[in-house]
């Protein structure tokens, strides 16, 4: 039987990089497929190609053995492709429903009854009311009233049936209207006294035809929201994926917009599905009701590509793997007959460790206290509902939990970006709550952000002075209010060479830099102070391996210098391999506290999910 | 912060002198400066009207360094490396001026009706002839008549004087003259756009400007001129900046955005000026206009009549030279640069935004007021109603085509003065409206911010625009 | 982003904020304010009578005692919208006050004498006209995701291609059409620099708003002053029969100018098309997060473009009442900032075409009260000089100050708008 899905020889080039070479793979029905690869091997691109997102320099796709031409989502969505995207393509502020319909729109004929009720009879009442006031006798009153509904009923019914009329198709429409325009124009224009006109009249006529059709036609359109919500209940029982439709999508947990998203593929009737790393937003335990819906999927006829990064899962779902490296299929095998340490290798062409090689911590004086912290969020939320945890110098306190569940107002009310509205928090015993962030860095606290270019980076400003982006103040950067450029560029120059950022010059704007160079500039600018704590909230976004190992390296000798270290992480394997401790954050407190050494995966995750695991934990004081 | 440039021979050895020997040195200068003043502006004007005279010495000088460094290709790689940034703004000016010239053309009446009566080629000769008599009237508005200018010289050295120069140099010193609000309102709107913030308002603020300096100036008539004069622009400085202010503090704590409240002060500061200049403050009746200003508060003029060029247009260049050294030179400009350039990561290192943008506001208003106040002491030494002048607007584009740089703000805005004084004299000899400068400003600021017009037009190679010389990244309202 | 997120940055511990604090602090003020011209603005016997062109005297009230009782109620409405639990009551506790203030204001004024208040009613109508249709203007517009600062520019020069074809076609009904058409060139001008060369779209808007004011002014005086051109003359207001005829309700909606009548039916019309079509679903998500539509099939910057050409159309509508409308000829700058102004109603009527149209009749109640007061000249308390017009005049100005900075701290506008969708 011929693969329903099949793509020869796929090439995309961007400036500078090659992101496709020559990809070429088959799937089968019923088959769920892994494309597994480190960030920037390519897996996207690929998937990109195959929704229509972007051209291909090269290749071709087939569909069950016929060749197929996909231009744009519309033509990939025909075809039976959907997509399930890394980061949701959803309208925060529609609901779900209307996410899920948007571009395929059930639509009725903008008519109702009660409508037309209701207009008529407020004219009718408006003029009888009128009546009163400029006529004589009961009965011109009524008349008045009559007269107004119909005008009024008369004008709604016209404008409806225009609107029917347009639906049959244009000409139709621009001859009927034309015609009656052009009567009722020369006609006026004869009345009038002004003949002399009517050759603009026709003019105007046609125009009006021409230009009121598509109008009209949008205007007596209207959404049917109630054959949509319909149907997506249907496809909601059918797949057993549940969900709400007229909730606000924006205010749904992102396991349910998830949901939304995939329900959007199959309101569109898709055969092969894409899931674009799914499981980066969810728990362990969300992500196991995902494989059980991807297998639920499978047996009701659908195949699925399935894009990720983390081996574990890739083993777990997938009936093939396919490993992509720099643009390019490096290997092809079954879980069965590989290993994790096999496919590592694969992903990144050189035996990797997994686990960082650290030495025992060494634990000094504490550093770093919270208490009953609370915050509020962007949106006037609560974020943080009563946050206790401390390090001492020399280890490193992991905070694990899934996105969203106040990790990100943690950190900026720690490096005071935010302020808190309860609570406290104090460094090295000096309390520091809602303190000006400048005070507390000059405490000797350094934050690497979660967005790097957001927050850590000016991308149009030269490398030098990201480098000094918090000392710049500062001798020997500044003489009161004199920049000192001489003792800057020196300064930068000794950490590009010192943190190995690969750049040609330190006078080049940061936007040049790659993603792993960019936050090497940020860890540089950080860790060349002398700094007590050290907060770093998701340093490994999104980095190549070496990068990623680069930056683990350098957390754990900032321990072993005798710094704190809180990091902060949604990778579980990260947070793992690096930690000495580990919390773990939900809904804005901190449910449970483990050693490093002693915590297991399945109690991690049910912790993320806001279970406590059976089994007994360690409470860990204060000493 | 500024690039490093390479210490050349000169700069090398005055760097080598100790402080205090090159503050003397700075301060002989200076009062070489002042005392030579007069002749100092005259060589100004008369080079400026004898601009390709120059043009050929400077190439010359150009030639003569060059024997020493690689002859004609290092010339070429100098002249290149220098006017690179310039063939954007240059082509944009070019084609705006062209597009000008035809629509001068399309609604000439004269030639519509010779077009009406069937004398095509009549009408055609017709239109160009109107048209370069409109246009050598904007030049020599602009720039004098050259060859004026050298019998006038002639004229003073076989002892006539120097009137007739004055007066050839009539053109020189109007383009100077009107560049002074120019530069001002246009390093205001830079600066503003430097911190990610877009002021309109600079045409309000250069009425608050005005008023204020015109009111303390025929208020304390009994001052001495040495007191009087600074007070009077330092009051038109700061009420323009604490006017302008108001948006930035708006914005920092609301976030209301400063073009619809700099829009809607500027409406506010039009109503309060013409209640005052037509009621309490009002000389004559029905003139709308307020008494003179005592003599002790005139910014002085260098010369006699016409030439009109006065102190403001030394305060403008301190302006200049003042702005560079704070955006490029010091902390307080790094971090409007910073806020502008990523407010979020200003914040993070440790700014604080919102008082960068209430300063900045400031910084601009003050810089914006100054506009009015050397209109109001340097020109007409009084206020009257009409005052405005579109400089608002126009700073804009000055802004633009400088990307938000003082000195290329300097440069566009003497191209600018060069429009405006040829404007009128286009008007009062070829009965051009002035608007036609509206026109030809705005699309230069089109081809400016898009300069794939200009690409496509000329067919060039991509113009790289800086990015790094920010053009305001929009935030929508509230964001 | 930075100024809201220093705006939280104010709160404190105990929860209050230090934005409620100050409205606390103004409310007390305002109602200070009030109980103050009650005391010394109003005499004790006065009394506000408020009259109607048909019916004649409508009702007089008390003034002082009309006042010190709205005193009373703005303290109580403004007290009360402080405490959060009370939830979306508090934006009705809001208007309460506003109208409260506002009320107070007009006794004041007409204390000791009368006021057509349908008279004034019908003006608030035709002046909010051009400040809803710039508002829907910028709807459009920025709905789809395209920031358009230039509906000031698109009015001015739809005002004044009005009054000239009107002119040389001798027809008002033509001039509002060409009106429409230039409204919609300008419009495709902003959009093509901002869509097309990814220009940001406030140097866009402000290049617009250059070039109208120039080109207007120049052909004014060049071509269409010297031909006798832009001196049409106005619209007459059409009465409907019967319907006008309504006490109160009926000057107001049934004898307008053909500019209001429109206005009307566009109201209901944008409103239908943005919120429940299929259309205006595409053109939100366009807005709100183009790359999501454009993963569905939405072309999003042909979207954007249609979103600015329709602002810019209906925008010519509202330039044209200028002209044709209210004054009969082109003056210089005749639109006096209404383009801004309809911004301002735009977002204090957060992006939606009924918010706006209120937003707007505040506005233009505030024009109207406004131009009234240069008739009735009431006196300052105490100082017993009349308020003089220029000051009055600012009203508009400073009232759109208020607004923005109150309602910007709440508005969120389409979270896309301002960014140039880049299809990679």
């Amino acid at each position: 039987m011929a693969p329903i899905l099949e793509v020869r020889d796929a090439t995309k080039r961007f400036p500078g990089v090659l992101a496709n070479d020559h990809v070429g793979f088959s799937l089968d029905e019923g088959e769920v497929l892994a494309f597994l690869g480190e960030n920037g091997a390519g897996k996207s691109t690929l998937m990109n190609i195959l929704y229509g997102l972007y051209a291909p320099d090269e290749g071709e796709i087939r569909i069950r053995g016929e060749k197929v031409e996909i231009h744009d989502p519309n033509d990939a969505i025909r075809h039976g492709i959907g997509m399930v995207h890394q980061h949701f393509q959803l309208v925060p502020v529609f609901t779900v429903a209307e996410n899920i319909v948007m571009g395929t729109e059930p639509s009725r004929l903008a008519f109702s009854w009660k409508a037309l009720g209701g207009a008529a009879a407020v004219a009718g009442v408006l003029g009888f009311v009128g009546g009163i006031f400029a006529l004589d006798g009961v009965l011109r009153w009524l008349l008045a009233g009559a007269v107004a509904a119909a005008v009024v009923a008369g004008l709604y019914g016209l404008v409806t049936l225009l609107g029917l009329l347009s639906r049959r198709g244009f000409w139709l429409y621009f001859g009927v209207v034309g015609a009656a325009c052009i009567a009722l124009f020369a006609g006026l224009a004869l009345l009038l006294g002004a003949p002399g006109r009517i050759p603009l009249l026709v003019i105007l006529a046609l125009l009006f035809a021409a230009a009121s059709h598509p109008m009209l036609r949008v205007v007596t359109t209207a959404l049917d929201r109630r054959q949509a919500v319909r149907r997506i209940r249907a496809l909601s029982d059918q797949y057993g994926l549940a969900m709400e439709p007229e909730a606000r999508t924006g205010s749904l947990p992102v396991g349910v917009q998830q949901r939304v998203e995939i329900i959007k593929t199959l309101y569109r009737e898709a055969k092969i599905l894409i899931l674009d790393e799914p499981t980066a937003v969810l728990t362990p335990q969300e992500t196991d009701e995902l494989f059980a819906i991807m297998r639920g999927l499978v047996r009701q006829g659908k195949s699925i590509l399935f894009i990720s990064h983390k081996l574990k899962e890739v083993m777990a779902i997938s009936d093939r793997i396919i490993v992509m490296r720099n643009g390019r299929v490096v290997g092809e095998t079954r879980p069965a007959e590989t290993s994790e340490e096999q496919l590592a290798e694969m992903m990144v062409g050189r035996e990797v460790e997994l686990v960082v090689a650290k030495g025992p911590a060494s634990p000094g004086d504490v550093v770093l206290e919270v208490s009953g912290l609370t915050a509020i969020d962007k949106r006037h939320q609560p974020a943080l509902r009563g946050v206790d945890l401390f390090i001492r110098s020399g280890e490193v306190l992991g905070v694990a939990g899934v996105q969203g569940n106040g990790q990100t107002e943690l950190v900026a009310v720690l490096t005071g970006l935010q302020p808190a509205t309860g609570g406290s928090v104090r460094v090295l015993g000096q309390d520091v709550t809602n303190a000006h962030p400048r005070s507390v860095t000059e405490l000797g606290v350094a934050h690497i952000p979660e967005d790097r270019q957001e927050d850590g980076l000016v991308l149009s400003f030269p490398i030098y002075d990201n480098l000094v982006l918090c000392t710049y103040y500062e001798q020997p950067f500044a003489k009161g209010p004199l920049v000192q450029f001489d003792e800057i560029h020196a300064f930068a120059d000794r950490l590009v060479e010192e943190f190995d950022v690969r750049t040609p010059s330190s006078a080049l704007p940061a936007q040049n830099l790659s993603g792993g160079n960019q936050q090497k500039v940020i860890v540089a600018r950080e860790l060349s102070r002398p700094i007590k704590l050290l907060v770093a909230a998701q340093p490994t976004r999104g980095l190549d391996v070496g990068s990623i190992e680069y930056i683990h390296r350098r957390l754990i000798q900032k321990r072993d210098e005798g710094c704190a270290v809180l990091l902060v992480s949604a990778e579980l394997d990260e947070i793992m391999a690096v930690s000495d401790r580990i919390s773990v954050m939900y809904e804005g407190h901190i449910v449970g506290t483990v050693d490093a050494d002693k915590a297991t995966r399945e109690e991690l995750g049910l912790l993320m999910a806001g279970s406590r695991p059976e089994s007994k934990r360690e409470e860990v004081t204060v000493g | 912060m500024a690039e490093q440039r390479r210490p050349s021979g000169l700069r090398a050895r005055l760097a080598a002198l100790p402080a205090w020997s090159r503050l003397l040195l700075l301060a002989i200068l200076v009062a070489a400066a002042v005392v030579l003043s007069k002749w100092l502006i005259l060589l100004l004007l008369v080079a400026l009207g004898l601009w390709p005279i120059v043009l050929l010495l400077g190439l010359g000088v150009l030639a003569l360094l060059s024997r020493g460094r690689g002859g004609w290709p290092w010339m070429k790689g100098w002249l290149r490396g220098r006017l690179r940034g310039l063939t954007l703004p240059g082509l944009a000016v070019l084609t705006a001026l062209v597009i000008g010239g035809i629509i001068l053309m399309v609604t000439d009446k004269a030639v519509f009706e010779a077009m009406g009566e069937g004398k095509i080629f009549q009408g055609l000769g017709l239109a160009f002839a109107n048209w370069g008599k409109a246009y050598w009237a904007l030049y020599e508005g602009a720039l004098g008549n050259p060859v004026r200018i050298l019998t006038a010289i002639g004229r003073a050295f076989s002892g006539e004087g120097l009137q007739p120069l004055l007066s050839a140099v009539r053109g020189p010193s109007d383009t100077l003259v009107q560049s002074v609000p120019y530069i001002f309102a246009g390093l205001a709107v830079a600066i503003g756009f430097r911190a990610g913030l877009f002021n309109i308002g600079a045409e309000g603020q250069i009425g608050i400007g005005w008023l204020a300096a015109v009111i303390v100036g025929f208020s304390l008539k009994t001052l001495p001129a040495y007191i009087l004069l600074p007070l009077s622009v330092l009051t038109g400085m700061f009420a323009a900046g604490i006017w302008a202010g108001i948006a930035g503090w708006l914005r920092a704590k609301t976030g209301a955005h400063e073009v619809i409240t700099t829009i809607m002060l500027n409406y506010i500061s039009y109503r309060l000026s013409e209640w005052l200049l037509c009621g309490p403050l009002e000389n004559v009746q029905g003139t709308c206009r307020s008494q003179d200003i005592a003599e002790a508060a005139f910014l002085p003029r260098f010369l006699g009549h016409p030439v009109t060029v006065h102190w403001g247009f030394i305060l403008a260049i301190i302006a200049v030279l003042l702005s560079a050294w704070y955006l490029f030179k010091t902390t307080w400009g790094f971090e409007l640069r910073t806020v502008g350039a990523n407010p979020h990561a200003a914040k993070y290192g440790g700014m604080n935004v919102a008082k960068s943008i209430v300063l900045t506001m400031f910084l601009s208003g003050c810089l914006a007021g100054l506009a009015g106040v050397s209109q109001g002491l340097g020109i007409t030494h009084n206020i009257a109603l009409g005052f405005q002048a579109g400089y608002g607007f126009d700073s804009i584009a000055l802004a633009l085509l400088g990307k938000s740089n003082p000195v290329g703000v300097l440069g566009a805005s003497l191209l600018f003065g060069v429009l405006r004084a040829g404007a009128s004299r286009m008007q009062s000899m070829a009965g051009v409206p002035t608007e036609i400068v509206q026109i030809v400003q705005s699309l230069v600021i089109v081809f400016i911010a898009a300069p794939a017009i200009i690409q496509s037009i000329y067919r060039l190679r991509k113009l790289k625009r800086e990015e790094t010389e920010a053009t305001v990244v929009t935030r929508g309202w509230g964001a | 982003m930075a100024a809201k997120a220093d705006a939280i940055q104010a709160r404190r511990a105990t929860g209050f904020a230090r934005k409620d604090l100050l409205m606390t602090a103004g409310i007390v003020v305002v109602g200070a304010v009030l109980f103050f011209f009650g005391r010394y603005g109003a005499d004790p016997g006065e009394t506000a009578a408020f009259t109607d062109q048909e019916l004649g005297r409508l009702f007089s009230l008390p003034s002082q005692a009309t006042l010190y009782a709205l005193a009373g109620l703005a303290l109580l409405f403004g007290g009360l919208r402080l405490f959060r639990s009370l939830g979306s009551l508090r934006s009705v506790l809001g208007w309460g006050l506003a109208a409260a203030v506002v009320f107070a204001f007009l006794v004041w004024v007409t204390s000791g004498t009368s006021l057509n208040l349908s008279g004034m009613l019908q003006d608030t109508l035709k002046l909010a006209t051009p400040l809803v249709l710039g508002a829907m203007a910028g709807i459009f517009c920025e709905r789809s995701g395209i920031i358009n600062i230039a509906i000031e520019g698109m009015m001015l020069t739809a005002a004044f291609s009005a009054a000239c074809f009107a002119s040389i076609f001798d027809s008002l009904w033509m001039g509002i059409l060409v009106g429409v058409i230039s409204g919609g060139l300008m419009a495709l001008l902003h959009a093509w620099l901002s869509i097309k060369y990814k220009v940001d779209q406030i140097i866009s808007g402000t290049v617009i708003n250059i070039l109208a004011a120039g080109a207007t002014r120049f052909l004014n005086v060049r071509l269409a002053d010297p031909a006798g051109m832009s001196a049409p003359g106005k619209f007459d207001p059409i009465a409907i029969p019967v319907l006008s005829k309504i006490p109160v309700l009926g000057p107001i909606l049934f004898n307008q100018q053909p500019t209001v009548y429109l206005m009307l039916i566009l109201l209901v019309v944008v409103q239908f098309v943005i919120f429940s079509t299929p259309w205006g679903l595409r053109m939100r998500a366009c807005g709100e997060h183009p790359r999501a539509a454009d993963t569905v099939g939405v072309n999003v910057n042909r979207m954007r473009y249609l979103g600015v050409i329709l602002g810019g159309m209906i925008a010519g509508i509202g330039g044209a009442y200028f002209s044709i409308g209210e004054v009969g000829s082109f003056e210089d700058g005749m639109t006096r900032g209404a383009g801004f102004i309809a911004l301002a109603a735009m977002i204090f009527g957060k992006w939606n075409p009924v918010g706006a149209f209120g937003a707007a009749l505040l506005f233009g109640f505030a024009d109207a009260l406004q131009v009234k007061m240069q008739s009735i000249e009431p006196l300052l308390p105490f100082a017993n000089v009349p308020i003089p017009p220029e000051f009055l005049q600012m009203t508009p100005y400073i009232l759109t100050i208020f607004v923005l900075a109150g309602a910007i701290g709440s508005a969120i506008g389409p979270a896309a708008e301002g960014k140039p969708y880049e299809k990679q």
